[in-house]
């Protein structure tokens, strides 16, 4: 376990001395303290401006979402094709450490790193709701909680890319794509769920269904959702409704993308 | 008592390749310094990959110190100099120690002293704070202080000498004979071969993955002749 923390010790050290998680955690800070705070001070209702602002506030937690999102993509492409190919893993890996040490190490670091924004983006708006007497801290609580899990899913798939590709770049857009289109594949699982599609490709869509993660959605979201009648992820809701199949879902995607990422860096020669 | 490297029918091929190993037998000697001689696409760095698992053989076996080398508990007590060491360039040349030391196991009380002496002993001492502003000659020193970190028993070095002043060459071959007076063993690849007849007394030469010749120095150079015309005439026999 030694090798596993010294190796995510280094790993949380080379995002921050690269700056990585400042620039991130920077952008995030302004847009969730600039969104928020303006949005607050104004009558949505009332004025043009007012209205402006309102709609602006309203894609505001898409954005940290989006932003988040992207950072945890940022702080994982790295973690194992890029050192692999330009052999910065080779004198780890002479020494008496397992790979599954190094892969663990790597992705815990990252992960470390994902849970800290997330923490960072709840104090922040938090201190925003207590300032403007709102009443939002349990829905915030577990929106950003499930946005951790979440983000902790695309952490480790964008972890098994990079054992897959040594180009950060093309880890980076694989994970991002299975992460992104599991909303879309839901809905399409839903015609198969339903019988309206069968055959080949209800098989091809049943395997793709399996494939990509199925991520928690919070009360806060889910109720942005069904306002805004968005067809992927009330498809998804509709296949798996409760919030405890959901993490089920997500425990075993983590667990199967951790021990597939240990067999391909198992075969990695340097 | 095992012996410090044991290789039997060590193959192995890349994919769309012709070179790799074909079939090496090797056994070095506890306290030895062996040095592995060839010319460039010989295997050499392929041999040195496999001793440390870093490639997977395509058949054979590798023992170090009678443990399977595919086992990382084998690869405690084993300092690696690699031919293009690459570190990670955030970190400054004592963090990257401490990193190395933790790995190994070696004791907190112990490791500030042991980064300290080991920085000292590579020159290493006013380095600039990150490693990605270290030359090259700094990086070989580094990689070297790393190797030595935890005292080993055996050190493996891949072209230790490359990118080094003459200076630099000097105190690589103190530092091998020190290891040496300190009952180490050492495996070293290299084609700098004045080098490696003054400190080796355990030589194999190997070309296109085949072992040619194995021996002490004293067996495989006659008198009159030298290191170096030995090499050229078993290559030249061997051809392409």
């Amino acid at each position: 376990m030694n090798a596993v923390l010294t190796i995510a010790h280094a790993s949380v050290t080379e995002h921050v001395r690269r700056k990585l998680v400042a620039f991130f955690g920077i952008l995030v800070a302004m847009a969730a303290v600039g969104l928020v705070y303006v949005s607050l001070n104004n009558d949505l209702s009332s004025t043009l401006v007012g209205a402006a602002v309102g709609i602006a506030t309203y894609f505001s937690l898409t954005l940290l979402q989006g932003l988040s999102t992207l950072a945890a993509v940022a702080v994982s492409m790295n973690n194992i094709g890029r050192p692999f190919a330009d052999g910065e893993a080779t004198l780890i890996l002479a020494r008496p450490v397992a790979r599954w040490q190094y892969a663990l190490g790597r992705l815990l670091g990252s992960i470390a790193l994902v849970v800290a924004l997330c923490l960072l983006l709840l104090v922040l708006l938090q201190g925003i709701n207590v300032l403007e007497d709102r009443n939002l801290g349990v829905e915030l609580w577990g929106h950003w909680a499930t946005q951790a899990f979440n983000l902790i899913l695309l952490v480790s798939l964008t972890t098994l890319m990079s054992a897959l590709f040594n180009n950060p770049v093309l880890a980076a857009f694989a994970s991002f794509f299975v992460y992104a289109s599991s909303g879309f594949v839901s809905a399409l699982y839903l015609l198969v769920d339903t019988g309206r599609v069968r055959g080949v490709g209800g098989a091809v869509i049943s395997v793709l269904w399996y494939l990509t993660p199925k991520t928690l959605i919070s009360p806060l979201a889910l109720e942005r959702m069904t306002r805004d009648g968005n067809p992927m992820s009330a498809g998804s809701m509709m296949l798996i409704s409760s919030t405890g199949a959901r993490i089920a879902w997500g425990v075993a995607y983590l667990a199967a993308t951790i021990a597939l990422t240990f067999v391909l860096i198992r075969r990695k020669e340097l | 008592m095992a012996p410090a490297v044991e290789v039997a029918k060590l193959v192995k091929h890349y994919r769309g390749s012709h070179r790799g190993l074909n079939g090496i037998d090797l056994t070095v000697g506890e306290g030895e310094v062996f040095a592995l001689l060839g010319p460039n696409g010989a295997g050499k760095t392929t041999f040195v990959k496999c001793l440390l698992a870093l490639l997977r053989p395509t058949s054979g076996s590798i023992s170090l110190f009678g443990e399977p080398a595919g086992n990382p508990g084998a690869r405690r007590g084993v300092g690696f100099v690699p031919e293009t060491p690459r570190f990670p360039d955030f970190l400054s040349a004592q963090e990257v120690l401490r990193l190395h030391g933790r790995l190994i196991g070696l004791p907190h009380d112990d490791l500030k002293l042991r980064i300290s002496e080991r920085l000292e002993a590579v020159d290493l001492t006013d380095a600039p704070k990150r490693v990605k502003a270290f030359s090259k000659g700094m990086i070989r020193r580094l990689a070297l202080a790393q190797a030595l970190l935890g005292s080993p028993r055996l050190v493996i070095m891949d072209e230790p000498t490359a990118d080094l002043d003459p200076i630099g060459r000097r105190n690589v071959r103190n530092e091998i004979a020190g290891l040496k007076d300190q009952g180490a063993t050492v495996v070293l690849n290299s084609h700098l071969l004045s080098e490696v007849e003054r400190v080796s007394d355990h030589v194999a030469i190997v070309h296109q993955g085949r072992l040619l010749a194995e021996g002490g120095i004293d067996q495989l150079v006659p008198d009159g002749q030298d290191l170096e015309s030995v090499f050229v005439d078993l290559i030249e026999k061997a051809g392409n």
